[in-house]
């Protein structure tokens, strides 16, 4: 069964409260960005065991933030990192102490880091493997880690289409006995609020089902959006929720600022279950004028109670509609993940069209959605599933 | 320039009732008696690079380290004057696999030689070797379990090449090659390779002999490296006798590509060994 785990960043309180409070997710994917060593091991160890580390790498020479209180971090471990310079024995130094801490901490798997590459490089395998991956699978020898040992990746929308390029990478990862699994980040160019670019959709998928299930390997899908419902189709390990925008679409801007300033502030907006959308918080009043219950639409937790009190001030680092959120979509995650009625496949297709249908009754009411909430992104995942569903012969 | 013969007498004058079983210009093969250990084989060849010592030099050692009832055992091996050397192992008495591959039909038959391939390769694919030769020529059928010949073109995965080549295809035999040896990738070239040509062995095991990517069992292509290169095998075209179970495990092994065939070689033990605990 697919788990749902929260992304962690800035207000990871909200994530940890919202599973202790509202049993809203699996577990998280820890981010050192944000949270220094001290609070990683204040998690519960009933978390913790169900959650893993991502060591952020993405970046190697930029400690942002909360990354430079990690004495493994390549740039503070080699004191100012340079692809050049990065010897073997800063390898294997930073491979045993990072593998350490997160052996200390006792999380589920151990994840070996990655770096961000652009485009489609020629040279992205040989790179991977000579800075990271072969100093991490010799320190997994070296300590006799016996925990599940994840490989991360982040692909970019290009090598994700790319059949061929898509091959290489799936040869190269599977070649590996000692991986259990792939910690996956996608990262999209021109990306919109929810991911609509539906030949991306069809290779992620099929990255998932076609490849990595059939050989028995994991898959945690990071920093996902509302798509992670779409990607159910391909029983991933995990995907995730999160609770800033930046938690839910990978973005290397947080880790390319050093001085760790907040979030740019954006128009607060909640989560409708039944639209499979965010959608900014003065649209309420529209869609309850329209629909005849809007409990449908949007739930009746407690914050939603809280919210749609008239003394309610909305404001984007408030965080109720962050813990609606999670409440509603772990809600409507496991709803239909644990229905027996028809197919996975299909029980997410029937909330597609539902969404899709939806929106073009509340558009032929007369309510017009600002570019970006108005699930334009719905067409095109029944799109993305149908097409992934006749590639696969599902 | 016609090379001239290996001369073996001094060297075979060290054992007792030599017969030529079969060679050519750079090595000849003789069983023979040997003084400690009984029959054996002696290989008597020629070497023309230090590097080509070297290889063979690899292929005694890596024997020698597996101790496998799955491969001769390795007694001795020398250089010798003129840029000769001798090993000198024990005497396999069996035929080579290719004069009985109509004999395991019955997918039961053909399933436990392949358990028993697979399990004496695994002890090389543990070290990260890869065979990259295991035709039937190599595999030879003796009255106990079958034993597996001629690591010649192994390669240690990770270790640096011995040569330098650019040719198109890696060393190999081009019928039962892998895609990626064809396409001389060499990267992916790991125990997914040996897999795949195990795949082939079983394929034709389960046809009777025929070659499951020979054009005339695909009805299309040229060749069967041809056929290899582009995934044709006889999936579409011939009825092969055997349940879904053993079809499912010849497909992954077939598979076009690395990943698509068993990621881990106890994954395809455990395959077979389910498959052949049905049949009991």
């Amino acid at each position: 069964m697919t788990k749902l785990l929260h992304q962690l960043g800035h207000r990871y309180q909200w994530s940890l409260t919202s599973i202790k409070e509202d049993s809203a997710g699996d577990g998280v994917i820890v981010g050192p960005r944000y949270m220094e060593p001290s609070k990683v091991a204040d998690i519960p160890y009933s978390v913790r065991s169900r959650s893993i580390f991502d060591p952020q790498f993405f970046l190697p020479n930029t400690a942002a933030g909360k990354l430079r209180e990690y004495s493994f971090f390549p740039d503070i471990l080699s004191d100012g990192f340079s692809t050049s310079e990065w010897s073997i024995d800063s390898a294997s130094e930073c491979a045993d102490r990072c593998l350490e801490f997160q052996l200390s901490m006792d999380f589920e798997a151990v994840v070996i880091p990655t770096r961000f590459y652009e485009g489609m490089p020629s040279n992205f395998i040989t790179n991977q493997e000579r800075q990271f991956v072969h100093p991490f699978l010799s320190s997994v020898e070296r300590l006799g880690v016996d925990t599940a040992v994840y490989l991360q990746l982040i692909l970019t929308d290009q090598m994700l289409k790319d059949r061929p390029y898509r091959t290489e990478i799936l040869n190269w990862i599977t070649s590996f006995p000692e991986l259990s699994g792939v910690y996956l980040i996608v990262h999209a160019h021109n990306r919109t609020k929810q991911n609509a670019d539906i030949d991306l959709l069809i290779g992620l998928l099929s990255f998932i089902s076609a490849a990595l299930k059939r050989v028995g390997m994991c898959i945690v899908i990071g920093y996902t959006n509302t798509e992670s419902l779409l990607l159910l189709c391909a029983e991933p390990d995990a995907v995730t929720m999160g609770s800033y925008e930046n938690l839910r679409m990978f973005s290397l801007r947080a880790f390319e600022n050093q001085d760790g300033s907040t979030p740019r502030g954006p128009n607060p907006r909640i989560y409708i279950p039944r639209l499979l959308d965010w959608v900014e918080y003065q649209y309420i009043g529209a869609i309850a004028r329209v629909v005849s219950d809007l409990d449908d639409y949007i739930g009746n937790d407690t914050y939603r109670v809280r919210m749609f009190q008239s003394s309610y001030n909305w404001h984007f680092t408030k965080p109720e509609p962050y813990k609606h959120y999670f409440k509603s979509f772990s809600d409507q995650f496991y709803r239909l993940h644990s229905s027996s009625s028809d197919t996975l496949v299909d029980r997410v297709l029937a909330e597609c069209r539902q969404a899709h249908n939806d929106f073009e009754m509340l558009r032929e009411a007369g309510i017009v959605f600002p570019s970006g909430s108005g699930g334009e992104h719905v067409a095109n995942w029944i799109t993305a599933i149908n097409l992934w569903r006749q590639e696969e012969d599902l | 320039m016609i090379k001239s013969k290996i001369h073996v007498d001094d060297i075979l004058g060290d054992f007792d009732s030599p017969i030529y079983i079969g060679g050519g210009s750079q090595k000849q093969v003789y069983s023979a008696i040997h003084s400690s250990f009984g029959e054996v084989t002696v290989k008597i060849g020629r070497y023309t690079s230090d590097t080509e010592f070297e290889r063979i030099s690899r292929e005694v050692r890596l024997l020698q380290s597996a101790n496998s009832k799955y491969f001769p055992k390795q007694f001795s091996f020398e250089p010798k004057s003129n840029s000769r050397y001798c090993i000198v192992e024990e005497f396999i008495d069996g035929d080579p696999l290719e004069q009985h591959l109509s004999g395991y039909t019955v997918p039961k038959d053909a399933l436990e030689l392949l358990s028993h391939l697979v399990r004496g390769m695994s002890v090389f694919w543990l070290r990260r070797v890869v065979h990259r030769d295991l035709k039937p020529a190599n595999i030879m059928i003796t009255n106990s379990n079958p034993r597996i010949i001629d690591l010649g073109i192994a390669r240690i995965q990770d270790a640096s090449s011995l040569t330098l080549s650019f040719a198109p295809f890696g060393p190999c035999t081009p019928n039962y090659a892998s895609p990626e040896q064809l396409t001389n990738r060499k990267r992916y070239i790991d125990h997914r390779s040996d897999q795949f040509t195990l795949g082939i062995v079983l394929g034709q095991l389960l046809l009777g002999g025929m070659h499951p990517f020979d054009p005339v069992v695909v009805k299309c292509g040229n060749n069967i490296p041809e056929n290899i290169f582009h995934g044709a095998w006889g999936k579409e075209t011939h009825s092969f006798t055997c349940n879904n179970e053993v079809f499912n495990l010849l497909s992954t092994m077939l598979g076009l590509e690395p990943y698509q065939r068993f990621r881990r070689y106890h994954d395809l033990e455990d395959s077979i060994e389910s498959i052949v605990g049905g049949f009991i």
